[in-house]
């Protein structure tokens, strides 16, 4: 069988009018540039966690001291 | 362009935003109350809708007379009762079943609609409830049985007692059991009808529409129910034009969305104009009917009921009036809107603008005081605006109906594409193939990575809804406080629709 | 042979290197052999002492000017106009994710604005309460008051100065000394009214001329609260001496006294004696930020780029919005400049794939989410990174992956509104509708700022034909955003169906 080579062609039509429908879709929230952080924030935040893990750091020593 | 145009036409004459004047356009009526040639403002006040319900009178700016009324008003009018001289209007005012009837605001007559059919059956459980046969949890079954069953509905004694909750029925049935059962309606609308002359101050009679589906004329002077018709549904709205001894015609809106004609010498309606929306305004205009719909739009018909055109309005309805002017011959509709603003048409095109400060509930135009165009409107704040026609005022009749939208032609506010924008696409476009590789083998590394990440988080029971096919749930933990001590919610929704909520303190 | 440093000389040397911990300890020791008193010691002994308060003060020492956090009282009880502007007044706007109190997120964070403002009581307490973000009830606690306690925990031996036994009258008459203690007391041991009682009896030693003095004190109101009194003494600083500082405090009393105005007209004063000055015009920037105004907070990023142009909070606010306002291929050459700069953290790298993506720069997109996975630090950020490359999946139409995506940063942050909101598109897609509802409930009960959550519930239930819940979801939805068009034009097909007989 001799192979047929069958060219799609997109029909846009020249004439006449175009309507579309305009169906509410349900929307996806949009993406999220982060913000960056402040040098003050950055070091705030870096003081805080050391001080958090300070405290959890005598906490546990004072358990075992009572164990 | 409208404001200006409007502020050409009507004059401030008074602003008072606190005169506590609760109503409602049917409530409202001008009459010339001394026969001294100048009109006065009459007002059915609601009050806060259980106390303070008053007739009240203005004169001018001022309050001038009050009076305390027993009942909700639903309806108000003036209109001469008789030929006696001086000629002085009377003031009806319905509420309730009654119709009072104030003489030199002096109270006059009271009529009171005729009571209707009672159920025999109910009659009879009432009677056997009297003699002491049944106690109060049968009556209330078998009340309820007659309720589902029978064509004439329950009075409203044999309602309320329905409603009751069981311990207190015993002593309703003690209070009432001795009265006999009776079944009153009551008034929702009231209009007037020239008996037999058109003058202005020619005799008229009473027009009465009722709960029950009725149509009552009133004779004005014997207080006699001159003709008595039938609706479909229950009426609403009423407009009514010609002379009772003649030729003449009620028009009436109805609960269920439909405007029916009645006219002499037929006991029920000759038309029906069944709407798309229900019906919230009705007001004649010439031969013509307007009615507004709560679907914010206008719409016009014949007398016969033919659909003349409908119009689109910024806002939903809150009153409608007729602004007639005999004197210039004019007639036109006055429209009260939510966004503060009163609309006039003349058919189906706007004429004026009138911008309000709050939105307007109850609109009377007619002669006041001396002032043959004065405009009186209630807000729903309480307030009383009056605005008088200046006479150079013209309206002029344009057809608004505007062409394409302008913001058809608005141009989007969108950015140009920059040169960076056509560099990158010239890279995109030269070295297409690359980046689709590039792409490609990160995305494989990325679906992998993805599937490793899920796969752990799945085995760890870190996603807050379950992954099981048999049991769909989900939970959401939320901590609120201050601290110490903090409140911890887990809202669990299972996808059967059950959601349950725990609180923990920690 | 060994050359001994003097250890004073060596202290000094480690403080200026800002190995402040080793400063720390040489002068203790120094202290150890000559003990420091109050009333008659010898020079060295106060040397090492003053240095020591200054080492101290430096590791914990963070800018005044930034810090500034509002309190739930604060937030919660006043009503000033930049908390009320509302946040829509420019079209377009929600193309931009927004904070709790519906103000658009911007490109950079400082302690300020770090959580927004919450509209309800009910959001004010559920703020979540991580390290990074819980909010004192007034801002006279919170972080100060536990940081000070902290640095007390962390020292074994008790505080290194011992404040209820110090003689600050003493004090303020030595100018040498009292500065430092000063410093030490505001910014180490953060006990303000100490802080106050030295800065009072300071400024009177000092005849009330030493502008220095007078701004301390206005530090201390303010943390006080007692921002007219700090305005007299920022105000009458600034007579003596005229200190970029000190228009940078006074604007904040502005701010905080809900005078945005004023505050702006004062950094533009402070324009005039020191033009071109980056902080003041980061100042007014931030400002129009605030109140919403981010065409104008733009152009004057733009001036302090000119001035300085390595300032990573101008090229971060420039390029976000450059990305929110459609052209993602400027922004990516923001950010790509905060790299070149040296910036490395996830939230650039992320930034980065999101610009990338969005300009078509195929080939650098997904190995800038990679890398932005591995530098995240937090469980949140790890769940924003996840949440934006279920938006990549989405965008190549890959839903599976998405779908693992959005529940990735659901299993990270279970408060992560958006991307249940995604979530519950797809599964509308996969035709689970019950299981779209509950999603969507959660996000709108999550984040009721979002009008999203509340639009897509309103859609949702129209097509099931429960009318009513669509009605009231539509206008929540119009209420967080008022000129989106879509939720007019349902409201208005809901209201036809109502007044339909």
């Amino acid at each position: 069988m001799p192979e047929v080579k069958t060219v799609f062609r997109e029909v846009l039509p020249k004439k006449g009018q175009l309507s579309i429908e305009d169906v509410p879709t349900m929307i996806l929230c949009k993406p999220k540039l982060l913000p960056l952080k402040s040098v003050t924030l950055e070091k705030l935040e870096k003081m805080q966690m050391e001080a958090q893990e300070a405290v959890r750091q005598q906490e546990l020593a004072t358990k075992e001291q009572l164990q | 362009m409208e404001l200006s145009s409007d502020a050409g036409k009507w004059l401030d004459a008074h602003y008072d935003p606190v005169a506590g004047l609760y109503t409602f356009s049917p409530c409202m009526d001008l009459a010339d109350l001394n026969g001294d040639g100048e009109n006065r403002l009459l007002v059915g006040d609601l009050g806060s809708g259980s106390l303070g319900m008053k007739l009240k009178v203005y004169r001018g700016t001022a309050l001038s007379s009050e009076s305390a009324l027993l009942d909700l008003p639903t309806g108000l009018v003036s209109f001469f009762m008789d030929l006696h001289e001086p000629r002085v209007p009377a003031v009806a005012v319905a509420s309730g079943p009654c119709v009072y009837i104030y003489k030199n605001l002096r109270p006059y007559f009271k009529f009171t609609l005729p009571g209707l059919d009672v159920n025999s059956l109910e009659q009879d459980v009432w009677q056997q409830a009297r003699e002491g046969q049944i106690d109060p949890l049968s009556l209330k079954e078998m009340l309820e049985s007659i309720r589902n069953k029978a064509d004439v509905p329950l009075s409203v004694r044999s309602l309320s007692f329905l409603s009751l909750e069981p311990s207190e029925m015993d002593e309703f049935v003690q209070l009432h059991k001795q009265q006999p059962v009776k079944r009153q309606t009551v008034i929702t609308c009231i209009q007037t009808l020239k008996k037999s002359t058109s003058d202005d101050d020619g005799v008229s009679c009473l027009v009465i529409g009722t709960e029950s589906c009725h149509v009552y004329v009133l004779d004005p002077e014997a207080f006699i129910i001159l003709s008595k018709m039938v609706l479909p549904s229950a009426p609403t709205m009423m407009n009514v034009t010609g002379q009772y001894d003649v030729e003449f015609r009620v028009t009436v809106a109805c609960r269920n969305g439909s405007i029916y004609v009645l006219r002499r010498e037929s006991e029920k309606p000759k038309y029906c104009i069944e709407l798309s929306s229900h019906p919230v305004g009705l007001v004649r205009v010439g031969k013509n009917l307007v009615v507004g719909g709560n679907d914010e739009s206008l719409h016009g018909f014949t007398q016969k009921g033919k659909k003349l055109w409908k119009i689109s309005l910024p806002a939903p309805i809150t009153t409608m009036a007729t602004m007639d002017l005999p004197t210039r011959g004019f007639q036109a509709v006055l429209v009260g809107l939510a966004n503060c603003e009163v609309h006039l048409y003349r058919d189906k095109n706007l004429l004026s603008t009138i911008r309000t400060p709050d939105a307007v509930t109850s609109i009377c135009f007619g002669r006041y005081g001396r002032e043959d165009g004065t405009l009186i409107m209630a807000t729903k704040g309480g307030g009383l605006l009056v605005k008088i026609l200046k006479r150079t005022a013209a309206f002029e009749d344009k057809d608004s109906t505007p062409g394409p939208p302008l913001t058809q032609s608005v141009r989007l506010n969108t950015h140009k594409k920059t040169k960076l924008y056509v560099d990158q696409m010239m890279r995109e476009r030269e070295s297409g193939t690359v980046m689709h590789r590039a792409f490609q083998m990160d995305l494989s590394r990325l679906r992998l990575a993805t599937a490793k990440a899920y796969l752990k988080a799945l085995e760890s029971s870190l996603t807050p809804m379950s992954s099981s096919l048999s049991e769909p749930l989900k939970m959401n933990a939320v901590v609120q406080g201050l601290g110490p001590s903090f409140n911890c919610s887990f809202h669990h929704t299972g996808l059967s629709l059950v959601t349950k909520e725990e609180h923990w303190l920690l | 042979m060994e050359v001994t440093i003097d250890p004073l000389f060596l202290a000094w040397s480690y403080f200026r290197r800002r190995k402040l911990q080793q400063c720390a300890d040489i002068c203790t020791k120094i202290l150890q052999d000559n003990p420091y008193d109050q009333d008659c010691s010898l020079p060295i002994s106060e040397a090492a002492w003053s240095l020591k308060t200054r080492a101290l003060t430096e590791m914990v020492y963070i800018d005044e000017v930034e810090v500034d956090q509002e309190g739930i009282a604060e937030m919660m009880l006043d009503e000033s106009s930049i908390a009320q502007v509302t946040p829509w007044n420019k079209p377009g706007w929600r193309t931009q994710p927004v904070t709790q109190s519906g103000r658009p997120i911007t490109g950079f964070v400082r302690p300020s604005t770090q959580s927004g403002r919450p509209g309800t009581m009910e959001q004010a307490i559920k703020t979540p309460r991580t390290a990074s973000t819980a909010r004192p009830v007034t801002s006279a606690s919170g972080r100060f008051i536990r940081l000070g306690t902290a640095s007390m925990l962390t020292n074994p031996d008790g505080p290194f100065i011992n404040l209820s036994r110090l003689n600050l009258a003493k004090y303020s008459q030595k100018p040498n000394l009292s500065r430092t203690l000063f410093e030490y007391i505001f910014h180490h041991e953060n006990d303000v009214k100490n802080a106050l009682d030295l800065a009072a009896q300071a400024t009177e030693h000092a005849q009330f001329k030493d502008w220095w003095w007078k701004v301390q004190l206005g530090k201390c109101y303010y943390r006080l609260g007692l921002y007219r009194e700090a305005e007299k003494q920022f105000r009458s600083a600034l007579n003596h001496q005229e200190i970029v500082d000190t228009y940078l405090y006074l604007a904040k009393v502005y701010q905080r006294l809900d005078q945005p105005i004023t505050a702006l007209n004062l950094f533009k004063q402070g324009l005039d004696h020191f033009p071109g000055e980056v902080t003041l015009l980061t100042g007014i920037a931030r400002i129009h930020e605030e109140m919403n105004n981010i065409s104008s907070a733009t152009e004057y990023y733009r001036d302090v780029l000119k001035q300085d142009n390595t300032h990573v909070e101008a090229i971060a606010c420039i390029g976000s919005n450059h990305f929110y306002t459609d052209q993602p291929e400027i922004a990516l050459r923001f950010y790509r400049r905060l790299l070149q700069m040296g910036v490395y953290n996830c939230q650039l790298y992320n930034n980065l794939g999101l610009c990338c993506f969005y300009a078509q720069q195929y080939d650098m997109t997904l190995s800038s989410f990679e890398r932005a996975l591995a530098l995240s630090t937090s469980d949140e950020e790890q769940a924003d990174v996840w949440y934006n490359i279920g938006h990549v999946a989405v965008g190549i139409a890959d839903l599976t992956l998405a779908y693992q995506c959005f529940k990735l940063a659901l299993a990270f942050n279970n408060d992560h509104a958006e991307a249940y909101n995604n979530l519950a598109v797809l599964e509308l897609r996969k035709g689970r509708v019950e299981q779209s509802k509950a999603f969507l409930q959660t996000a709108a009960s999550l984040a009721s700022h979002m009008y999203e959550p509340h639009f897509n519930l309103s859609i949702l239930s129209e097509k099931i034909g429960d009318l009513q819940s669509s009605y009231t979801a539509a206008q929540k939805a119009e209420d967080a955003f008022p000129e989106h068009v879509d939720t007019q034009q349902l409201l208005k097909q809901l209201r036809v169906h109502f007044a339909a007989i």
